[in-house]
């Protein structure tokens, strides 16, 4: 054990060792600011800070780093994970989002902008104090897109370079943003990502109509795609849909997500429940309840973990294309699975499909039964099974459970 | 005696509050294959426990509040369930290298100095004493509050119409947040953190 003598001097000889410029400055600290400009991003949900990028310790020093399963700070009362000082860098929007407090078309609340030195600062403080995970920046485009990108990439080049910060950053590209500020960003970053919010061009021209759907999304989305098959963004980028701001079905989203999964080589997709908002264009519209949201994570599950295919997902939607308020694993099962399954002799994809059993319980069964039989429900209770729910599928020791209508 | 299992395992399965030698014995006899896969109540007790362990590690790394003194120094409180101090100390010297680290509550504190090359630990008294000590030592200037600057910035994220309390309550059980020393936030509708224990 070492003495706090030691430790004390070892940090004063290494003082010269740190970035070195002054972080607290709270005459910085504008509150008003922070807060309306934290607001602005609310509605967006990314909050993995997940990263597989390699931190390296240099002479000059280092603030911060990345680990590969993320770490989360903070929930709020909504049960939403704060993981990231998730910000706008200013509120002003030039475009018409119909569904967006900071729209030129809504009442705004006051304007407010960061300055690179200011943002950067703020970013430090509360990672200092193990708040946050990293910066997660987003903007309204006060005058135009580029001087906007341009603005936020200083802000983070000052991160990286004068700051040192090897924590995690996600940034927003702005819808229209060029391909040498996507560029950029792919160099410095860990993640980016632009929202497609709506499945289609026509979807998107009901809710904005300054925003071009094909050139000013889907072109950058390839522009990013372009810059991780290069090799930068070691957290890849992401997208986010709203859910029925527009009258699209889940089916039209869910598919909308396959072409990003597909087509643009996108990580992950985000579902945002829509929420009306005072002062809004579509302040009279409804509000969509968030079991929605959930049902399309689901369905976004089944697809990409357990790898369900389009002709048994599509089970899980009703005559309209929308998802009832239930599991939809479990609409699947009850539509495919024909017969009760011995999870003695199924396969690895079979087990998959039983409600109940997960990747982790499938992968315990199969090993499991290479060394003894599976001939009791407690068994596969041991090894993670939902046995409540996976029973009605399962044959054990020639004993099959009825119920669930036998499956009408 | 061998050892089947990986080190670590072990490691983690010895900062467990409930350890025993007896069970650290029988730990170290479960096959691979047991490890990997089992259906036996004694080796998926232990296998728990070993996950509890790990729980709490990978929530202190994100719950614990660091509090700067100066630019030199950030101690947070932590009085955690396993004899994990060290270990997340250590993870928060990495993060911050070329700062004293120092965690700890009334009867236990954890210090932690990486340099860029090698780490340092030490392990004190109550967390005040070894702060007041370190401050000493290092001639630093006052603590610098930054709490209010979190506070504004928390509740600017929290959606009302999307209030979740038992999903909150999941995520961030009462017991981490004690453990880490997370202070009730208010907001400006005068709702506490409290409301929902």
């Amino acid at each position: 054990m070492v003495t706090l003598e030691k430790i004390a001097r070892l940090a004063s000889d290494g003082q010269f060792d740190s970035p070195g410029a002054t972080i607290y400055d709270l005459d910085m600290m504008n509150l008003q600011k922070v807060k309306a400009l934290g607001e602005g991003t609310k509605h967006d949900i990314c909050a993995s800070t997940a990263s597989k990028r390699k931190v390296v310790d240099s002479p000059g020093g280092r603030i911060g780093d990345v680990i590969k399963a993320g770490v989360c700070h903070a929930f709020t009362p909504d049960g939403r994970c704060v993981g990231m000082f998730k910000t706008l860098f200013t509120n002003t929007c030039q475009h018409e989002c119909k569904y967006c407090p900071n729209a030129s078309v809504s009442h705004r609340p006051k304007s407010f902008k960061y300055t690179p030195e200011e943002l950067a600062k703020l970013t430090l403080m509360l990672y200092r104090g193990n708040y946050v995970e990293g910066l997660f920046l987003s903007s309204g485009i006060a005058s135009d897109e580029d001087r906007t990108m341009e603005e936020m990439l200083e802000s983070v080049r000052l991160l990286r370079e004068k700051y040192r910060f090897q924590g995690y950053i996600h940034l927003k590209v702005l819808p229209g943003a060029s391909y040498e500020h996507i560029k950029q960003a792919s160099e410095l970053v860990d993640r980016v990502s632009i929202n497609v919010e709506t499945p289609s061009k026509s979807y998107m021209s009901e809710l904005s109509s300054t925003k071009d759907y094909v050139n000013d999304i889907l072109q950058r989305q390839k522009y990013i795609r372009h810059n991780i098959a290069k090799g930068g963004l070691p957290a890849g980028q992401t997208t986010q849909f709203i859910v029925g701001a527009a009258q699209e079905t889940d089916k039209e989203i869910f598919d909308r997500m396959l072409s990003e999964y597909n087509e643009m080589n996108v990580k992950r997709s985000y579902f945002s429940a829509f929420c009306s908002v005072e002062g809004t264009g579509l302040e009279n519209n409804p509000s969509q309840p968030r079991w929605r949201e959930n049902r399309l994570y689901q369905m976004d599950w089944l697809h990409r973990i357990y790898k369900f295919e389009n002709k048994e997902i599509e089970h899980a939607f009703d005559e309209a294309g929308f998802l009832l308020n239930k599991d939809p694993k479990l609409s699947i099962a009850i539509n495919t699975i024909h017969s009760p399954i011995d999870p003695n002799e199924a396969s690895k994809e079979e087990l998959l499909r039983i409600p109940g059993i997960g990747p982790k319980s499938a992968y315990g069964i199969l090993k499991l039964r290479n060394r003894e039989r599976i001939w009791k429900k407690e068994q596969l209770a041991r090894l993670g099974v939902v046995t409540k729910r996976a029973r009605y599928f399962l044959k054990l020791n020639g004993w099959q459970y009825s119920s669930l209508g036998d499956w009408a | 005696m061998i050892s089947h299992v990986p080190k670590k395992f072990l490691h983690y399965l010895s900062l467990h509050k409930d350890c025993t030698p007896s069970l650290l014995n029988r730990a170290s006899t479960i096959s691979p294959e047991e490890l990997d896969v089992t259906t036996d109540l004694k080796n998926i007790k232990i296998k728990k426990m070993v996950n509890n362990v790990l729980a709490e590690i990978h929530l202190m790394r994100g719950f614990v509040r660091l509090k700067p003194v100066g630019e030199i120094i950030l101690y947070g409180h932590l009085k955690p369930q396993h004899d994990i101090g060290h270990t997340v100390c250590y993870f928060l010297s990495r993060r911050f290298p070329n700062t004293i680290i120092a965690l700890g509550n009334n009867t236990r504190s954890w210090i932690s100095f990486y340099d860029g090359s090698k780490a340092l630990g030490s392990e004190s008294g109550p967390l005040s004493k070894t702060v007041d000590e370190l401050k000493e030592l290092m001639d630093t200037p006052e603590e610098v509050e930054v709490e209010n600057l979190w506070e504004t910035y928390y509740w600017s994220q929290y959606c009302e119409e999307r209030r979740n309390v038992r999903y909150h309550k999941k995520n961030m059980p009462k017991k981490y947040m004690d453990a880490a020393g997370i202070k009730v936030a208010r907001n400006n509708n005068r709702t506490t953190l409290d409301d929902f224990s």
